[in-house]
């Protein structure tokens, strides 16, 4: 591609005033959209605090036992959990939770719904959550049974109004748990970190069952070095293999040791374990629905476009006239086309943080998880190119096919 | 330079077959300097645009510097008219959207050479056209025959063998029509070979030779 042909897209665009300015609509429209789902999934998917190490982080979240013509399944119970972590080789750091589920807290008479996690001490070594105030409950208080909390900025807006919450206590089930700390707001995007308040495992009322396979916990392991996670998978399978079913009346166990994205993509579409990389599926999902999801206002640009084109069937005959091969005319108008949707990326990843903003404000948690990172940024700007090159490439091709003749004479054909 | 053998050009319609041209055989030399003349109608674009390898011929064949043209090659046909043939059309075909300079150099764009090179060459042909203070106009911007001297000057740009003019005076005055012309026979003059339409007697007057048509048939 030449600078002439760039500049001659420049003007074009830039004359034809109306014309651009609806077709940039449309595109940035769509790319918007798209943006939003890759900034979406890469909000679900990718390391990004506090799970900045879910790339090194196996997952534990699902378990099922089969018997004949009966099967259990669900999150793992804690007489699986503690016999796959006890003692690994190499020293990852092992936790341990209760998934976040609202539940009733009271300050001063007043109820507050939070979303509640339980958890042990590791769990704030695993993760690296920022704390703007006191510190992270200890695996100690976690034995202890201590009641206390760490919560989230925004839970202490809503149980203490904003003010500083170190050191204050609400109730939970009839039990004063004390603020010990407070961390920045979590994404609800982070499933294996969202709440907005932590409480220990030890504060449940009742003993905890410890022989259940089958129960309501989810693990994690984080291997301290990426060399490390193909041996701890071998190591944990092997375990949860030599795990015995006692007197039930299950045969099998099946327990699926997965890459923390692989976990949470499987637990999104709801696929089994044995059904191939489901990050794998959904990124091919998203690239499918993607392009269908482009084809209408595709569709409406090489309207758009082949109008413009038939409007410069003069131009395509003289540029003939002079030497203009077809796929040099091609080239031009698909080069006219790219530039238009890439403009239109760019304004799409422009306008995206100012429609993240509106989505944290509006559905509250999800906000802090979306952003446009660089491989956001990337998709962006490859759904631009691949666009133009779609709408622009077919009017191209028919029009670059018109006999020199009948373009000069401003016919299409 | 330039041979059409039994050439006819039919346009259809769902009802009706209109004769351009019929059976005509021509043979243009290299380095002549040729006016094609007769009524509106006759056919004079029409053998302008068959030698020009814009149009194919209903019948017969079409050879240029010796060799028959197969219309159905796209890179060979662009590449031949790129390196060999000068268009000046009737209605000077200006791309709206360019400046002079940028037509001009639309030739030149198909070719080998950079940018900076290019836009030297096109200079030097709007210069010779006498149009350089207009060079960054657009079109739309210049007279009827500041538009046809715009659309001589990239014809001459890449130096064609042949130079194909429909009526290349019929928006000029008579001085600019006369240095136009004088134009086109020092470009004959160095080598080139010039077919020109024109309905001013006074103009043919100066070719080697004057074709003549009416209804599609050579008459002289």
């Amino acid at each position: 591609m030449s600078f002439a042909t760039l500049r001659l897209a420049v003007r074009v665009l830039w004359r034809r005033k109306v014309f651009t300015a609806i077709s940039l609509f449309g595109v940035t429209f769509t790319l918007l959209v798209l943006v939003l789902v890759s900034a979406l999934l890469d909000g679900l998917l990718a390391p990004r605090p506090p799970e900045s190490n879910a790339d090194r982080t196996l997952a534990i979240v699902h378990a099922r036992m089969v018997g004949e013509n009966m099967r259990s399944s669900g999150p793992p119970g804690l007489g699986l959990l503690e016999p796959l972590f006890r003692d690994l080789p190499g020293d990852p750091i092992v936790s341990m939770q209760i998934q976040a589920r609202t539940e009733a807290a009271w300050v001063d008479g007043a109820k507050h719904p939070v979303e509640i996690m339980r958890t042990d001490g590791a769990f704030w070594s695993a993760h690296d959550f920022r704390f703007l105030e006191g510190r992270p409950f200890g695996s100690d208080e976690d034995a202890s049974g201590a009641a206390v909390a760490v919560i989230s900025k925004y839970a202490r807006d809503s149980l203490f109004g904003g003010a500083a919450a170190d050191g204050r206590t609400f109730e939970l089930d009839g039990r004063a748990f004390r603020v010990v700390g407070v961390v920045d707001d979590v994404s609800s995007l982070r499933m294996r970190s969202f709440a907005e308040a932590w409480l220990p495992l030890g504060s449940l009322p009742g003993a905890p069952d410890r022989t259940a396979l089958i129960g309501n916990f989810t693990g994690i392991v984080i291997a301290r070095k990426e060399a490390d996670i193909e041996p701890l998978r071998a190591e944990l399978a092997a375990r949860a293999a030599r795990i015995p079913l006692g007197q039930s009346q299950y045969t099998s166990l099946e327990v699926p040791i997965e890459r923390q994205a692989q976990a949470i993509a499987r637990e999104l579409i709801g696929a089994d374990p044995g059904d191939g990389d489901p990050v794998r599926r959904i990124r091919v999902g998203v690239i499918v629905l993607s392009l269908a999801f482009m084809l209408l206002p595709a569709l409406n640009l090489v309207t758009l476009t082949m109008s413009r084109v038939l409007e410069r069937a003069p131009e395509i005959g003289v540029r003939k006239a002079f030497g203009a091969t077809r796929g040099q005319l091609v080239a031009q108008f698909v080069v006219e086309n790219v530039l238009l949707t890439l403009l239109g990326g760019l304004l799409a990843l422009a306008l995206a943080p100012l429609v993240m903003a509106a989505i944290a404000s509006s559905l509250l948690g999800i906000g802090p998880g979306l952003s446009v990172s660089v491989s956001v940024l990337l998709q962006g700007l490859a759904f631009a190119v691949v666009f133009g090159v779609l709408s622009g490439a077919w009017p191209a091709w028919r029009m670059s096919r018109l006999p020199p003749i009948e373009a000069l004479r401003g016919r299409s054909g | 330079m330039i041979e059409l053998r039994g050439v006819t050009k039919l346009y259809r319609t769902d009802r009706i077959e209109t004769v351009a041209l019929e059976d005509l055989d021509l043979t243009i030399g290299y380095g002549e300097f040729v006016a094609v003349m007769g009524p509106s109608g006759c056919g004079k674009s029409t053998l302008l645009n068959l030698m020009g390898l814009l149009d194919e011929p209903t019948r017969g064949s079409v050879a240029v510097g010796g060799r028959p043209i197969t219309f159905g090659s796209d890179a060979a046909l662009a590449r031949l008219r790129n390196e060999s043939i000068g268009f000046v059309f009737q209605s000077f075909h200006l791309v709206p959207d360019l400046t002079v300079l940028d037509n001009v150099e639309i030739p030149l764009l198909y070719r080998k050479g950079t940018a900076s090179e290019r836009r030297r060459t096109a200079l030097a042909a709007i210069e010779r056209v006498g149009l350089a203070s207009r060079a960054h106009h657009l079109p739309s911007q210049l007279s009827g025959g500041q538009q046809q001297r715009a659309a001589v000057a990239r014809a001459i740009v890449g130096k064609p063998r042949l130079l194909l003019a429909d009526e290349p005076t019929g928006n000029l005055d008579s001085r600019m029509g006369d240095e136009i012309l004088a134009l086109l026979q020092g470009l004959n003059a160095d080598g080139a070979t010039v077919v020109m339409v024109t309905h001013d007697t006074r103009l043919a007057d100066s070719a080697h030779r004057i074709v003549r048509l009416f209804d599609g048939r050579q008459v002289q």
